[in-house]
């Protein structure tokens, strides 16, 4: 990976790596990459290709996988979709890094 | 309250013993008993326990900084469930331990530039625990235990931190199952391969905290309780022969004597698919730590950096400077293996592997109940087989990965044999295995009693 890549990948991740890091990151991601391309062609497989789901609908990898993004299969559990008062806001406004009163500054949008 | 107002083995008053040691092991990012004292309970199985807890775990009106400069300044409005639970119990907060940057492995050991130089890097362990062999520092949760500053310590493992860290403070580290304690609380990177892990001064003591702070959440919802029928028994033991030093190879003989003396059948069993941990473990870590860390953005909290004109160039500047290099690394490997069209080709690989991986690891364990294997060994002289895939990573490490990809229980214990440093061994179980972890390492205890820290009294042992 040269360093105008890195810094496409850089936009895209909201970072502004340091000039005199761009350089060794962009190698080792290159040297990362080469090691998880024989990763990918190793052929280990779960058994998850995509294609057709038992009711006829096409389903992609990703889809396929979404059950097995952990490190426990069927893991997690949804909770009620309501809103909870949280004791202490003061202490969360405090983390705030710019503030007018109780509003948190950013620079102007327009 | 008895350690804390009272007085340790050497008669010096905890606190005045801790500040002396501190100087010279720099464990804690802040040291403060007396701030929460009064959230804890009088009364209980833990009461006055001092406890350390890993700066990536939240505890209400203590700094969470995670080692980095991201977060300089951030003080938790909350406390993480795992801390509550032994609060409730007793235990009392001493303070919060030094990290590496979210926990994450150098990758760049001769640095690149002064910016790297946040928080973390001050951390210096060194007095009562070495640099690990690897060059790596030490975590301050394990150079406390290690040092009797705390009785134990929380903190997380997900390439391993816990276990390496305390194989080279010679103390014990339970990395447990996962889902099995809550992370509500834990500033995670890696929410599929972190657990919340405990170090101790014996196994004892792990299993007494273990079992307080196990089980189910409603703060987490990938939480669940731990089956009250799983665990103990299990007398099967697989191992994998690889090389290393002298001094570790000697404790590895001595560990697989003891264990068969004690009526452990021991056979060399490797454990499945090994070539792949390292590449599956890389590829899902820095997807999910690209995505969470998404959410440090220098707005709500964190670093800002001044002089930007549009939210965007605030978010990027904020990133690129609060970010060490490390974290820059895994961010942006994450970044390009989650678009197309490298995600099915990467992420979604990796995720298919790691399927494979778990499930050949519920065979592996029907042939054996545990497994033994180093936790980061030093390498022989003219080892092939100690630098690999990246700088600062050795294909040794490899064996810290499988827990966190299948989801498995490990504990790494001391063994010291001919007055040597201790060498950390771990041993690794099935999802919910954690008894039998127990079991097998307090027999080995029999034969490798472990230290006694020079800080605290012996009733907290």
């Amino acid at each position: 990976m040269d360093v105008s890549e890195l810094m496409v990948l850089a936009g895209l991740a909201g970072i502004e790596p340091a000039a005199e890091e761009r350089e060794k990151l962009a190698e080792t991601l290159g040297r990362m990459l080469e090691r998880l391309s024989d990763m990918a062609d190793s052929g280990l497989s779960g058994g998850f290709r995509g294609g057709e789901a038992p009711g006829g609908e096409r389903r992609t990898p990703a889809e396929e996988l979404s059950g097995e993004a952990s490190a426990a299969p069927a893991a997690g559990r949804l909770r009620a979709d309501t809103a909870v008062l949280f004791a202490d806001p003061d202490a969360l406004l405090k983390n705030a890094p710019e503030r007018e009163g109780r509003f948190i500054v950013i620079p102007n949008i327009l | 309250m008895r350690l804390i107002m009272g007085k340790p083995e050497k008669g010096k008053p905890y606190h005045i013993y801790v500040e002396e040691t501190e100087k010279r092991i720099g464990a804690f990012r802040e040291f403060d008993p007396a701030r929460l004292r009064g959230e804890s309970a009088g009364e209980g199985p833990l009461s006055g326990l001092p406890l350390a807890v890993q700066e990536n775990i939240a505890v209400r009106g203590f700094r969470q900084g995670c080692g980095s400069r991201m977060l300089e300044g951030f003080v938790s409005p909350v406390t993480a469930t795992a801390v509550r639970r032994l609060q409730d119990r007793g235990a009392v907060v001493a303070g919060t331990t030094k990290m590496e940057e979210f926990g994450l492995l150098r990758l760049f050991p001769d640095g690149v530039s002064g910016k790297e130089g946040g928080p973390e890097r001050e951390n210096p362990p060194g007095g009562a625990c070495s640099p690990r062999d690897d060059g790596h520092p030490v975590g301050g949760a394990a150079s406390a235990v290690a040092a009797g500053m705390a009785a134990v310590a929380l903190a997380s493992d997900g390439e391993g931190e816990v276990r390496r860290d305390a194989a080279a403070c010679g103390v014990y580290g339970l990395r447990p199952s996962w889902g099995v304690v809550s992370r509500r609380g834990l500033a995670s990177v890696s929410p599929s391969l972190e657990t919340v892990g405990v170090v101790a001064g014996t196994a004892a003591r792990v299993r007494e905290v273990f079992r307080i702070i196990r089980g189910r959440d409603d703060g987490d919802p990938c939480s669940r309780d731990h089956p009250a029928d799983a665990g103990p028994g299990g007398r099967r033991i697989g191992t994998y022969r690889i090389s290393i030093e002298p001094s570790g190879e000697e404790a590895w003989r001595a560990a697989l004597d003891s264990l068969g003396r004690r009526g452990f059948s021991v056979r060399e069993a490797p454990p499945p698919m090994m070539e792949h941990w390292v590449p599956v473990y890389q590829a899902l870590a820095a997807a999910e730590t690209a995505s969470s860390l998404a959410r440090f953005d220098g707005v709500r909290f964190g670093r800002r950096s001044g002089g930007a004109e549009d939210p965007e160039s605030l978010v990027r500047r904020a990133r690129g400077e609060g970010f060490g290099i490390e974290v820059k690394l895994r961010i942006l490997l994450g970044t390009h293996i989650l678009r197309p069209p490298w995600r099915e080709l990467f992420h979604d690989r990796a995720v298919s592997q790691r399927a494979a991986i778990r499930r050949a690891f519920d065979e592996y364990f029907g042939e054996v109940d545990m497994v033994l294997l180093p936790v980061s060994p030093p390498s022989a002289p003219g080892d092939r087989d100690g630098d690999d895939h990246l700088p600062g990573w050795r294909n040794k490490d490899r064996f810290n990965l499988a827990a966190a990809l299948a989801g498995l229980p490990a504990l790494s214990f001391p063994v010291t044999t001919g007055g040597g440093r201790p060498v950390g061994l771990q041993l690794m179980g099935p999802p919910f295995g954690e008894e039998r972890l127990f079991e097998a390492a307090e027999a080995l205890a029999e034969d490798f009693p472990p230290a006694s820290p020079p800080g605290l009294g012996r009733d907290w042992r």
